[in-house]
Parts: structure tokens; sequence; C-alpha cells
């Protein structure tokens, strides 16, 4: 669980970190400890070269600049006149180097160099390079011929000219292990002889390796990371702002279509019930279905909108202590009419139960298309029975009629979008069915914790549809109270949808 | 009866304008009508109308503005209840016109012309006994 919580920045600086006090520890024994042990008890001295380090491995999150501090801090620290740090190029096959030590003959050295040193690749397979051994072979090497280390690719006149400038008499040369791989090797040059730096301190060098080694790997890695996760940063954006294009689109749309929907659904009306002549059948059929067609255009403009915020994630959702029976109650005296006017019996099977912890809104939309579904798809003299029952953490909401069923096939899909079945579309284009009322409960159901779904024993033989709800636990309060404070701005409500 | 109640209906659209004229006039109500924003406010500070049917939408000067400017500066002779036309339910949009004083809306689109009567009636009834 916990891993989870560090993302790679973190993980790369707790590396860093604690490299750096390895690398920082090393640097102070072989040169305070061993040395001058008198030197240890300056605890000052010792916590600021700490310090030090710390903060520019803390700092650092570019291969580039990772490399240049180390160079800088082991070259400065064990007293090194220059320090150089190269890796493997797996792209050109190559050693590069990506490093200097900016003590004052690293200076020197690169203001003679004829080409600038980060263009200065040895090829791999070249053995007489002494890099390249100490990669091959996996040992130091020390030289004192600084050519050794720039064949094949610069000349021996210019390197012996910038040796002498210099002063370097010795180099020593380290590959820098990851875990038991080489990925590169350091340079560190000396004015005097191998012997003034003693067996120990050459000992503890191979370790700065490893670590050395280990920070350059996490840092390539992080730069990957980086990037990679740059350009979903982008695309994410790019995908954010398409959303909201698409969703003013529809949004203003929807808008615009509703002025003229509206009124031909007015006038339509009109025509039916104002008409100052008495209107033929075949006219009163020709306006009756204007007037459903409308109607059902207004419902599918609302229901697309509703799909469009959702998939945006931009419905608000505001979740509050209430009682569902109540709730279900004020939905049936509203459908009631509807009911009757296809004699199907609506019952509700009332228990004692706790309240829930949901947007009422939200529900309210829910149990009026279960409840809508249930008197379209369940004929004349049908029965519809709600019912309810709790498990302790969630309350089952049950609506189930004795309609034209479902078969095995068809569960699955009613979810979809526009998932009407095949066989309703009679049932669905007499009373104005979009397909989208269940697609959008699931989505509403879910967004409040809860699960919906149908069940039926086949066609003919009626269904039902269940969703649950949280029971409004103090734990549940206070959970969404914590999601609360994460919500964005820019949502919107749910556009009414009838039935 | 009481006497002639008096509505002023402010919507741009000119179908939408003339049928709420027409079903309100058909229902025995004094209508008049205002088709943008500027005229509208000009009407409304008169003051004397038993209801106001106020679009939200409206070019030169919108619904909310209109809210705003009553709010600030209430016309000597009153009016009764507004009630805010809108084509969607946008709870913000609403939840502001409740706060500048509106007493309620209606959804266009999602109302038969017989359903709004019933609306209309229902906010002249609340406005006679305020409760
Ligand atoms: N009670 C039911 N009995 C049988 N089939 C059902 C029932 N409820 C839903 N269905 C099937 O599931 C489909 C999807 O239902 P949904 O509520 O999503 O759409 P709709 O009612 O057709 O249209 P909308 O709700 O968008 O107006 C329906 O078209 C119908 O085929
Ligand atoms: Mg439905």
């Amino acid at each position: 669980m916990l891993y989870f919580l560090i993302n790679p920045t973190t993980l790369l600086y707790i590396t860093a970190i604690s490299a750096t006090f390895f690398i920082g520890l090393v640097l102070f024994t072989v040169r305070y400890g061993i040395k001058y042990k008198r030197l240890l008890d300056e605890k000052n001295s010792y916590l600021i070269a700490f310090q030090k380090l710390y903060t520019i491995m803390a700092s650092t999150v570019t291969l580039e600049e990772t490399a240049q501090k180390l160079t800088n801090a082991i070259a400065f620290e064990l007293g090194f006149q220059a320090g150089v740090l190269t890796i493997i190029d797996k792209q050109s096959n190559s050693l590069k180097r990506i490093a200097v030590s900016q003590t004052p003959e690293g200076i020197i050295g690169l203001k003679m160099f004829p080409v600038p040193y980060k263009s200065i690749g040895i090829p791999l397979t070249y053995t007489g390079n002494l890099l390249i051994r100490a990669i091959n072979e996996k040992k130091p090497f020390i030289t004192h011929n600084m050519i050794d280390l720039f064949v094949p690719v610069l000349p021996e006149v210019i390197i012996s000219n910038i040796q002498k400038v210099m002063k370097i008499k010795t180099s020593f040369v380290y590959p820098i292990f990851y875990h038991n791989e080489v990925i590169g090797a350091m340079i560190f040059s000396i004015s005097g002889e191998e012997h003034e730096i003693p067996d120990l301190q050459r000992e503890a060098i191979m370790r700065i390796m490893e670590v050395v080694g280990t920070v350059i790997e996490r840092v390539k890695v992080y730069e990957k990371l980086a990037l990679t996760s740059q350009s979903l940063a982008i695309a994410n954006e790019k995908l954010k702002e398409l959303d909201k294009i698409k969703d003013d689109f529809v949004s203003i749309a929807s808008h615009e279509l509703r002025t003229p929907m509206t009124a031909i659904r007015s006038y339509a009306w009109m025509a039916l019930n104002r008409s100052d002549i008495p209107l033929s059948a075949k006219l009163k059929k020709y306006l009756e279905r204007t007037l459903i067609s409308t109607e059902r255009l207004i419902h599918l403009v609302n229901d697309m909108l509703n799909v469009s915020r959702i998939e945006s994630g931009r419905i608000q959702i505001s979740p509050e202590v209430f009682d569902l029976q109540s709730l279900i109650q004020d939905v049936v005296s509203e459908v009631e009419l509807k009911a009757g006017e296809k004699s199907i019996s609506l019952k509700v099977n009332y228990t004692n139960l706790p309240k829930v912890f949901a947007d009422l809104e939200k529900i309210h939309q829910v149990l009026l298309n279960l409840i809508g579904n249930a008197l379209k798809f369940t004929p004349k003299n049908g029965n519809i029975v709600l019912s309810l029952m709790s498990d302790g953490m969630f309350i089952q909401t049950t609506v189930a009629d004795n309609g034209v069923g479902i078969s095995k096939d068809d569960i699955s899909k009613l979810f979809q979008k526009f998932g009407r079945l095949d066989y309703s579309y009679t049932a669905a284009a007499a009373t104005g069915g979009t397909g989208l009322g269940l697609y959008i409960c699931k989505k509403l159901i879910e967004s409040m914790g809860g699960k919906i779904w149908s069940t039926s024993e086949g066609m003919g033989k009626g269904s039902q549809f269940h969703f649950t709800l949280p029971i409004a636990s103090k734990q549940v309060i206070n959970q969404a109270s914590v999601n609360q404070t994460l919500r964005e701005d820019g949502m919107m409500p749910l556009e009414p949808t009838a039935i | 009866m009481d006497t002639v109640k008096k509505i002023l209906i402010v919507e741009d659209d000119q179908f939408l304008r003339e049928f709420y004229q027409e079903l309100l006039t058909t229902e025995g109500f004094l209508t008049e009508t205002a088709q943008e924003g500027e005229e509208a406010a000009s009407k409304i500070k008169k003051g004397g109308y038993d209801l106001i049917l106020l679009d939200i939408m409206l070019p030169k000067k919108d619904g909310l503005q209109i809210l705003e400017e009553l709010k600030n500066n209430p016309p000597s002779t009153p009016n009764g209840p507004i009630v805010v036309l809108t084509n969607i339910g946008q709870d913000a949009t609403i939840q502001k016109c409740f706060d500048l004083g509106a007493t309620g809306y209606m959804v266009k689109s999602a109302l038969n012309p017989d359903q709004v009567l019933v609306e209309i009636n229902n906010y002249l009834k609340t406005a006679k006994n305020p409760a």
C-alpha cells in the first residue's frame, strides 16, 4: 500500500539522499578519517560537508547536473586535480564523457580541448583505450600517459600538450558499477605519483563507484519517467480540453435546440387542445404523434446532455442523509396517474430501514427511470412491486414487474449506451425511449458507491432491477467529506428526465 | 372573482412569446410583453404586474442583470412574483436568480401548456397569501 504512495521523484530523492549519506561517509572516512583522525572531532565541518552533498543530490534531477556535481564532489573532497565521468551510450555504442570536474586543472584542460569534451566518444570495441579496458575487465587501471584515455579519438600531440599544461602525472581509471554491470568509468588525476593515494583510499573509491552507478542509473530512470509523465500530462491536458469543447458544444447545441423544440411542443399541444375548429380523427392522430415525437426529442437532448456531463465527470453529486422509503413514496405518487392509465398496480413493501447517504435528486431520477421502464415494458393490468432490504452496509431496492422480461443474452447489454433491446423497439417507439436511461442510472449509482443490476427469468417472465446505496453510517459520511474537498469546479446539474 | 391579473412576459423568441401571450389571454389574463432586456427592465420598473415571466438569456441585458438592478433598486409600485424561464436546469444560475429575489423557475422545454398554466396559477395563489 505504502509503495503506491511514493512517486518516482520521491523514490529518486530517497535513493539520492541515502547514496549521498553513503558517499559522504566514505569520503569523510577516506579523507579525514584515515589520514587525519583528529578531524573527526570537528563535528561542524563534518555536518557542513554532509549538508553540502545532501543539497546537491536532493536538488538535481537531470543526468548532466547529477554527473557534474558527483564529479566535482569527489574530485574536491578527495583532493584530485581533475575528475572525469564517462558513461556508456548504448545508442552510439561508445563511451561518452559527460562531466569534467570544475577544479582549477579541470577548467584549464577543458579550455584546451580542440573539440567540446562531450562530443568525445570512444568506441566500446576499441580495447587500446584504458577506459574501455577498465570497463571490459571490471577493474581499475593507472596510467602516466593521458593519451591512453583518448585514443583513438584525439591525436597524441594535442593530449600530451594538455597533460603538460595541466601538470598531470598520474591518472586512475575506475569502472562505475550498477549491480554487477559496468555502466561507465571515472578518471581521477593527480600531479604526483600513484603511491600518494594509499591503498585503503583506492579501495574506498571502488565502493564510491558503486554508489555513483546507482545514482546515475536512478537519474536515468527518473529522466525517462519524467519524459513519459510529461508527455502523458500534455496528452491528458489535450483530452481535457477536447472534452470540454465537446461538452460545451453539446450544451450550446442542446440549448439552441430546445427553443424551437419547445415551440413545436407548445403549438402542437395548442392545435390539439385549443383549436377553434373540431379536429378530424386523422389530424388529431398526426398532431398527437408530432407532440409525442417532440417530447421524445426533448427527452433525448436532455439525456445526451446528461451523458456528456457524466462522461466528462462534471455531474455534481451532493449526497445527503435521507429516508429512501419516503422518496419512493413520492416517486410512486408521481407516477400513479401513468400507472392508472395502463391499469398497472404499483405496490411498495415497506419495512423499517436506516437512512441512506446519497444524492436525493439523482436517486429520484433513477427511480423514475426504473419505474418508468417497468411501466413501459409491462402490459396492461400488470403489477409492479418495489421492495427494500438491508445487509447492514447497504440498502438494496428492487423494482420488479411481471412484464415482457429480458432474455439471458440481453441482460448484459442493458446498461450500455443506447442499450435498447430489439424486442422493446415497438414498446419504446410508442412511449419514447432512447436507451440512455439505464446507462445514466448505472453511472449515477456507481458514483454514489452503489451497484445496479437486473435479473429476469427470461422473455415474458417479468424483470427485476436492483440497486444498492450505502447506509448513512458515520464512516460513509466522513469519507464523503474527505472526497468532497477534492472536487473541481465547473460541475453541472443533471437535466430532468421525464418518464 | 378578483380583479384581472396582469402578467408581463419577457421572452426573446417570437414564437414562444406569442405562444405564452395567447395561452394566457385565452385564460383571461391581461398580458404585456417585452422581447429584450432593456425593454423588460423599464417595464418592470414601472411596477404593478401580478406576475412576471422572465427569460434569463436575453439580448441587451440578461435576466440576471435585471434581477440585480431590481434588488438594488426596487420599483416604487411593487410587482408580484418573478418566475424565471430557463431552457436548461442549471442549478448555479437558478440559485443566483433565487438569491437575487426570483420566486420560482420554469424549465420551458419540460412543460406542456396545461402544465404551464398550473404553475402560473400556483405562483399567483402563493403571492396572494404569503406563507
Ligand atoms: N422493466 C423492463 N422490462 C423489460 N425490459 C426492460 C425493462 N427496463 C429496461 N428494459 C430494456 O432495457 C432497455 C434500456 O432501458 P433504458 O431505460 O436505458 O432505455 P429506455 O427506457 O428505452 O429509454 P430512456 O430511459 O432513455 O428514455 C429498454 O429499451 C428495454 O429494452
Ligand atoms: Mg428508461
